[in-house]
């Protein structure tokens, strides 16, 4: 079954990486972008 | 999905990887994996609320696709370790197209639950590749 999400506007995200540089949502505007949300790293 | 990290590219899709866990966890894991594309470090939990991943349900942390997963990463040599973090925390993947628009959403019921990265992929090649 189809998310109801799809098609829908992703969620503005602002958030640091691991080390600490910040990216948002809107710095990738153009481009394809996959978040791959992880359970527990280890 | 590292292993697909060639078609990824040449797909011209961007992977950001995200973690609830805190910085000094982020760094270790990227230290430790070499993971190639950033680590967002989202301690509020905000997108994964957004996107609808909460708390697995017992049953599809501890089913027999559990096992099966762990099994095979074992045969590769990846042993399981004891958890630090919540191990009850949905993950999942969000496909994002140029104009922010989501073109796939899934939510992992459990560890055995990652869609096929060809699932991925068909979604993103629903779309002309733009040069």
């Amino acid at each position: 079954m189809t998310s109801p999400l799809v098609g829908r506007p992703a969620v503005p995200f602002e958030l640091p990486d691991a080390d600490g540089r910040v990216h948002r949502l809107d710095g990738y505007r153009g481009r394809w972008l996959l978040l791959v949300m992880h359970r527990h790293l280890f | 999905m590292r292993q697909s990290e060639a078609d990824l590219a040449r797909l011209g899709v961007q992977p950001l990887a995200v973690t609830f866990e805190d910085a000094a966890a982020a760094r270790a894991y990227v230290a430790e994996t070499g993971l190639p594309w950033p680590l967002l470090v989202d301690t509020g939990r905000c997108l994964y609320r957004a996107y609808g991943m909460r708390k697995a349900r017992l049953r599809h942390l501890w089913g027999a696709a559990t096992f099966r997963v762990y099994w095979r990463e074992a045969r590769l040599g990846r042993f399981p370790r004891l958890p630090r973090a919540d191990t009850r925390q949905q993950g999942g993947d969000v496909l994002i197209d140029p104009g922010g628009l989501v073109r796939f959403h899934h939510v992992g019921r459990g560890p055995a639950d990652r869609p096929a990265v060809a699932e991925l992929l068909a979604a993103r090649n629903a779309f002309p590749v733009s040069r």
